[in-house]
């Protein structure tokens, strides 16, 4: 179905957009793969999480500043700008800087430097201009064009509405959230940040599962996560007393017993007596050379770019790294969008699904081991690894591939914050992939739970507790083990 | 291969060397390592590096994992405009018996 074209003005020229992708999707598509430069040392960076979440989409949009763009949908005229960030300055600056530090304190602070007068103000005005993105638009010091401020919301404007007190509020909608909401008493509340429950892979999981001779069947593991979101999601359809809440997130969440949740511009408040953590986890790309490079994306970005935003990229290579399901979910999605794929496995484990990529012809690319990836031109990367097993006293010979797309794959990191924010007590534990809630003293329940001081409780489930995705073997009452 | 850097936190430019150099400094706790290197400070307020700084510095101190202390995170979780703000109603955060810093 063809529908008329989208066109969006960035930086002069005028680029035609599929209508109802998001304005960091189109500029790829077009071309643009360098969306924002870093603060600091003035990197290059592109599209990274797609979520929302991180800082390389930041663009000035409608004279707009710091608009994350990965999550904004094209709209026909809209002005598109990067904010360049001062990098005229900071290559000298960093210079002197590095120079001068040998002069100043350990911990120096630059407002401590006060004396003599003339000597300060020539430091700050050095400084100054390697913080923030750039200047506004007429030199910064003209007022924006933007609508007039009133005292009283004009109508129609959102204000906050409190949702009042649940007996359960579930965050995420992925197959751990929807079993506890389906099976947590009294008044339940669940939220998700996507469109339909299910939650991250569910829409990567469904198209596949829509292609004629799918590869689910030759992916047990894949199979597998499409039962137990679908089981997940009929047992929550058997209870229609469940209030959900769509493309909802939860951002804030004051001591002990209140969140606030934002869909778009409206802001919500909700309080709760139990708080079932099912918000998943975050990609981690890990710490490589050049893991800031425009391109080095995960798994749950890839799906989202692919999924909701329809990101075209037939014809583009992709680099698929890593292991575990998301590695053969992100090569089984590719496989079905045209893309040209190859698949460096890392890792132990995995041996039933790399002969099913033999038997597909899939480009496999085995013993290899990440060593950095750069860029060569704007949006090609080149990644290099060794080959061989480090370690054994030889020097693994290297290679290099090109790619447009690099697809790292790993555990993820659960999501924690507003747990934080709660109060409950976090500890790192890298076998889980990063912070979360310390499994529970209590030998009875085996659960990664806590009870704040004002008596509401908090537990984490699934991946964000640093479970393998799609086995929600903790309900929300603790009762249901493996 | 490369000498490219090795980034901790993109959203501030904090190189995994610079992280490093700090601690070296004589800064050993996440806390403080945050404010001196500003890991952590950016848009994404640490979702991105936290748990990896947060690993890193286990290994430099060379203590369990779970002895690192996290650092203080304040709501909200994202980027809000003042707009969406003043239409909260929420309690006073200095009343926040979870902020201890």
């Amino acid at each position: 179905m063809p529908s008329k074209k989208v066109r969006i003005h960035f930086e002069g020229n005028t680029l035609e957009c599929r209508p109802g992708t998001t304005v960091a999707a189109a500029l790829w598509e077009n071309g643009v793969r360098h969306l924002s430069h870093s603060p600091k040392y003035g990197r290059p960076r592109g599209l990274t999480c797609a979520r929302g979440h991180c800082t390389a989409c930041l663009m000035r949009v409608d004279q707009i500043p710091n608009v994350r763009t990965c999550e904004l949908t094209v709209r026909e005229g809209m002005e598109v700008g990067r904010q360049e960030a001062g990098t005229f300055y900071a290559a000298p600056m960093q210079k002197i800087l590095a120079t001068g530090s040998a002069f100043f304190p350990v911990g120096f602070y630059y407002k401590w430097f006060t004396r003599p007068p003339f000597l300060s103000r020539l430091f700050l005005d050095g400084i100054r201009p390697m913080t923030g993105v750039g200047r506004l638009p007429g030199g910064g010091s003209r007022p924006l064009a933007l609508p007039p401020v009133t005292e009283t919301p004009a109508s129609g404007a959102p204000t906050a509405t409190d949702l009042g007190r649940f007996d359960t509020v579930v965050v995420g909608a992925g197959p751990s959230g929807l079993h506890a909401a389906a099976t947590a008493t009294g008044r339940v509340l669940i939220l998700d940040d996507h469109r339909l429950p299910g939650g991250q892979r569910h829409g990567a999981l469904r198209r596949l599962a829509d292609q004629p001779d799918s590869n689910l069947t030759r992916f047990p593991v894949l199979k597998s996560l499409l039962d137990r979101i679908e089981k997940a999601r009929n047992l929550a359809d058997t209870r229609d007393d469940l209030t959900f809440l769509e493309r909802t997130k939860a951002i804030a969440g004051y001591h002990p017993d209140r969140l606030v949740l934002r869909r778009d511009d409206l802001l919500q408040t909700v309080q709760f007596d139990n708080l079932v953590w099912a918000a998943g986890a975050l990609d981690t790309l890990g710490l490589f050379p050049g893991n800031d490079t425009p391109g080095v994306i995960g798994p749950r970005a890839l799906y989202r770019l692919l999924v909701r935003d329809g990101l075209g990229i037939e014809g583009r290579q992709v680099l698929v790294i890593g292991n575990g399901p998301d590695f053969w979910l992100s090569a089984a999605l590719l496989d079905t969008t045209g893309a040209k794929f190859s698949l460096v496995p890392t890792g132990d484990g995995g041996g039933d699904e790399i002969s099913a990529a033999v038997d597909l012809q899939w480009p496999l690319n085995t013993g290899l081991t990440l060593d950095g990836i750069s860029e060569r031109g704007e949006g090609r990367l080149q990644a290099s690894f060794v080959a061989g097993s480090p370690g054994a006293g030889e020097v693994g010979t290297r290679l290099s591939m090109e790619a447009d797309l690099a697809v790292i794959c790993g555990r993820g990191k659960p999501a924690y914050d507003i747990l934080y924010q709660l109060g409950a007590n976090l500890k790192l534990q890298p076998d889980l992939g990063g912070f979360t809630l310390p499994l529970s003293d209590d030998p009875n329940d085996g659960e990664y739970v806590a009870v704040l001081s004002g008596g509401s409780r908090l537990v984490a489930i699934g991946e964000a507790c640093g479970d393998l995705p799609g086995r929600h073997h903790i309900s929300a009452d603790g009762v249901e083990k493996p | 291969m490369s000498k490219s850097k090795v980034f901790l936190c993109c959203c501030e430019d904090v190189t995994l060397q610079e992280f490093r150099d700090a601690f070296t400094e004589g800064f050993t706790e996440l806390e403080s390592l945050k404010r001196y290197t500003g890991v952590g400070t950016g848009f994404c307020q640490g979702k991105g590096c936290l748990s990896e700084a947060a690993g890193e510095l286990a290994a430099l101190r060379d203590i369990p994992p779970c002895d690192v202390r996290l650092t203080n995170i304040r709501p909200p979780a994202e980027p809000l405009t003042f707009a969406q703000l003043a239409t909260l109603d929420v309690p006073d955060p200095l009343d926040d018996p979870g902020s201890d810093t």
